[in-house]
């Protein structure tokens, strides 16, 4: 008796695990897709077919224009930070990954705009982010569920 | 440990109980971090 009780116990437990696991996968992919879906639009508008160099210039121009305001705005949204190892962790990262962070976490850039806006290769901005983010996860002492 | 047992000590955050739950589902984990025939670590 006591053993079917058990097995039923953690029948219902193990029901109740793959459904969860199955939510949040569900989740997470929605998510995911929704982020690669607007970045590939953007890419895609920015992917002007004969714009020139003197056009990209222009738009590098600009969007470096507006990383001079956006970081201005991070230094508030940084410290509506509520979670103190958190802000000292996104404070204490070099100002090249703040920047990345920020671009990416609060204002949702793609990795080829964040490039154009602090002048830097797309690779090397999607690196400089991911770099950032393992400093995050050491200082807050964390694998990857630290953040 | 029986596993009423480990569950119930896990609820109360019994660091030991918690890794055996955590082990005894890792491969229904892992099996659905793997998205289009990759194992996805964020998800994982």
């Amino acid at each position: 008796m006591e053993r079917k009780n058990t097995d039923e116990l953690r029948n219902h437990f193990s029901a109740y695990v793959k459904q969860a696991v199955k939510n949040t996968r569900g989740h997470y992919l929605d998510k995911k897709c929704n982020v690669e879906r607007n970045e590939t639009n953007y890419e895609e508008e920015l992917a002007v077919p004969g714009q020139g160099i003197e056009e990209l210039l222009r738009e590098r121009d600009f969007l470096s224009d507006k990383i001079f305001h956006g970081v201005i705005e991070s230094r508030l949204l940084l410290d509506q930070i509520e979670d103190y190892q958190l802000f000292q962790a996104i404070t204490s990262l070099a100002e090249r990954q703040k920047d990345v962070i920020v671009l990416r976490i609060f204002y949702e850039k793609s990795f080829r705009e964040i490039g154009l806006i602090v002048g830097m290769a797309e690779k090397k901005a999607e690196n400089t982010y991911y770099n950032a983010v393992k400093k995050i996860r050491k200082i807050l002492g964390g694998g990857k569920d630290g953040v | 440990m029986e596993f009423r047992e480990t569950l119930w000590k896990a609820r109360e955050y019994d660091r030991k109980a918690m890794m055996e739950i955590i082990e005894m589902y890792r491969p229904l984990m892992v099996k659905y971090a793997v998205v289009n025939g990759r194992f996805d670590e964020d998800l994982y």
